[in-house]
């Protein structure tokens, strides 16, 4: 009788145990699992704000200075988009700059990121592949990838251009 | 003991299962904020860039017709434009997945055809040199086509594009004060004008109702209120008699005017500064709404009972057809955008 007791409380303590180091496991997956969450937060505001920062520029190097003489034909061609020679990033004017930029950076709370951008021209009915002529909207697609979230991350806007 | 170790045991498993539970939805909680935050931000993405594509839409052809797009980066959205006499409001409200996201901005803008006036007779080109005579009225004071006062705010008399042009114009004025009026006799002007002087001149030679090479026009009829007209002149053009014109009459070359004419609307002189004056009007000539004048090196002789009055009624009679008209005609420059979020 006192054996058989002695054997239960034994039970029951390897099934407390048990229980909780499945317990501090499902706290650790928990604590992982809200890290991540806020990581991915904090990477998708990354690229919302960069594409705030790229809204800022001119559509495109040849608007930077007043109306281009010819629409959409004086745009820079689909083959030639990127940064003109001597523009280094930050020091971009116009949106396709930045098309084919990769930024390496660190946030404050120290989440590495990498931050790639590719541009091209679309249409108001066709938003999703990129033309080969130019077309008075440019589609930028901006992804951002760390070691802090699990997968790659994307965000896109498209500018228009018009008179101002 | 045993039983009471049991239930001990049992009483562990009861309260791990529920803490477990709420651990679970805590977790899922997060995981499921955050991709709301991510639905949300991509929602955003696409109301601005609806945004972007309805300024560039009503700018570009003056559309202020409602507009959507069921596919458009994944997600979709619904734009409507609101007038609010001065300003117009454009709503866009998109959503992706689960998220929604409403902006809105509201555009300030003007025509790309018609130049902002500044003054009843406006001179681009520094250096003029003015000769006025016989008490001619340059007036900024708004006046209807049938002489009754206008609605709107008086402009500057004159505008010149300097200080010393200013007091060039001033000694020119003299005594005769009462030649020159409006919410002041003469301003400095020194803005740079939204739409390009320039690019007008080749845009109205482009549309032009009438093309003519220059010369003499005597007691012609072009245009009328209903249906004012753009007449393009290259050559130095001598419009005279009773000859009445309504619209924009824009001479790329020297302009006179005598023996009564009058226009209804705009007149843009770019002169060539070879001959006589850029611009001569005289002899009883009228002008209802404005000049403007950007001849490099402008000449000007102001004579003989002559009377340009601004007239916002003429101008807006000249704006409102030429909008109806559709095509580079109702472009737009944005001039400012108030963006809501």
């Amino acid at each position: 009788m006192a054996r058989t007791k002695i054997l239960l409380a034994i039970v029951g303590i390897v099934i407390v145990g048990t229980l909780t180091i499945i317990f501090r496991d499902i706290l650790s997956d928990v604590d992982n699992n809200e890290a991540e969450a806020g990581y991915q937060i904090m990477a998708i505001n990354l690229l919302d704000k960069f594409i705030d920062q790229v809204a800022l520029k001119s559509f495109d190097e040849a608007s930077v200075n007043g109306r281009p003489n010819g629409i959409p034909d004086s745009f820079t061609s689909p083959s030639d988009l990127g940064p003109e020679a001597n523009e280094i990033y930050p020091n971009f004017d116009d949106i396709d700059d930045y098309h084919n930029l990769s930024l390496t950076d660190t946030t404050s709370s120290g989440m590495d990121y990498t931050i790639k951008v590719d541009i091209g021209y679309v249409t108001f009915d066709n938003t999703e592949n990129f033309l080969g002529t130019q077309s008075i909207m440019k589609r930028m697609n901006v992804s951002i990838m760390s070691k802090s979230i699990p997968e790659e991350m994307h965000l896109s806007r498209i500018f228009s251009y018009y008179r101002k | 003991m045993g039983r009471a170790s049991l239930l001990i045991v049992l009483g562990f498993i009861v309260i791990y299962g529920m803490v477990r539970i709420n651990i679970n939805k805590t977790s899922e909680g997060a995981s499921t904020n955050s991709s709301e935050y991510a639905e949300t931000l991509l929602a955003r993405n696409i109301a601005n860039s609806a945004i972007e594509y309805g300024i560039s839409l009503f700018s570009n052809t003056g559309s202020d017709t409602s507009y959507s797009n069921s596919d458009y980066l994944g997600g979709s959205f619904t734009a409507t434009y609101t007038d609010l006499g001065d300003t117009l409001r454009l709503t866009v409200t998109a959503t992706y997945g689960d998220g929604s996201y409403t902006s809105r901005i509201d555009i300030l803008s003007q025509s790309s055809v018609m130049p902002s006036t500044t003054a009843s007779g406006s001179f681009k080109s520094p250096n003029v040199s003015y000769f006025f005579a016989d008490s001619i009225l340059i007036s900024g004071v708004d006046t209807n086509i049938d002489g009754t006062p206008g609605p709107a705010p008086d402009l500057p008399g004159i505008t010149v594009a300097t200080s010393a042009d200013s007091v060039t114009v001033a000694a020119e004025i003299g005594a005769n004060t009462g030649w020159v009026d409006g919410s002041t006799a003469i301003a400095v002007d020194t803005l740079t004008p939204a739409v390009n002087l320039s690019d007008l001149f080749s845009y109205y030679q482009s549309i032009a109702d009438m093309s003519l090479s220059g010369g003499s026009f005597t007691n012609v009829n072009w245009g009328t209120q209903a249906a004012p007209l753009i007449v393009y002149v290259s050559g130095d053009m001598h419009l005279k008699g009773n000859s009445v014109g309504y619209g924009i009459l824009a001479i790329n070359g020297n302009l006179r005017m005598s023996e009564s004419p009058t226009w209804y609307g705009l007149i843009m002189v770019h002169g060539d500064s070879v001959g006589a004056q850029d611009t001569r009007i005289e002899n009883n000539s009228k002008i209802f709404g404005g000049i403007i004048s950007d001849s490099p090196d402008n000449n000007l002789r102001i004579t003989d009972f002559t009377e340009i009055r601004y007239s916002s009624e003429a101008l807006d009679m000249v704006q409102t057809d030429l909008e109806s008209t559709g095509g580079f005609a109702s472009t737009r420059i944005i001039t400012e955008k108030i963006w809501y979020e």
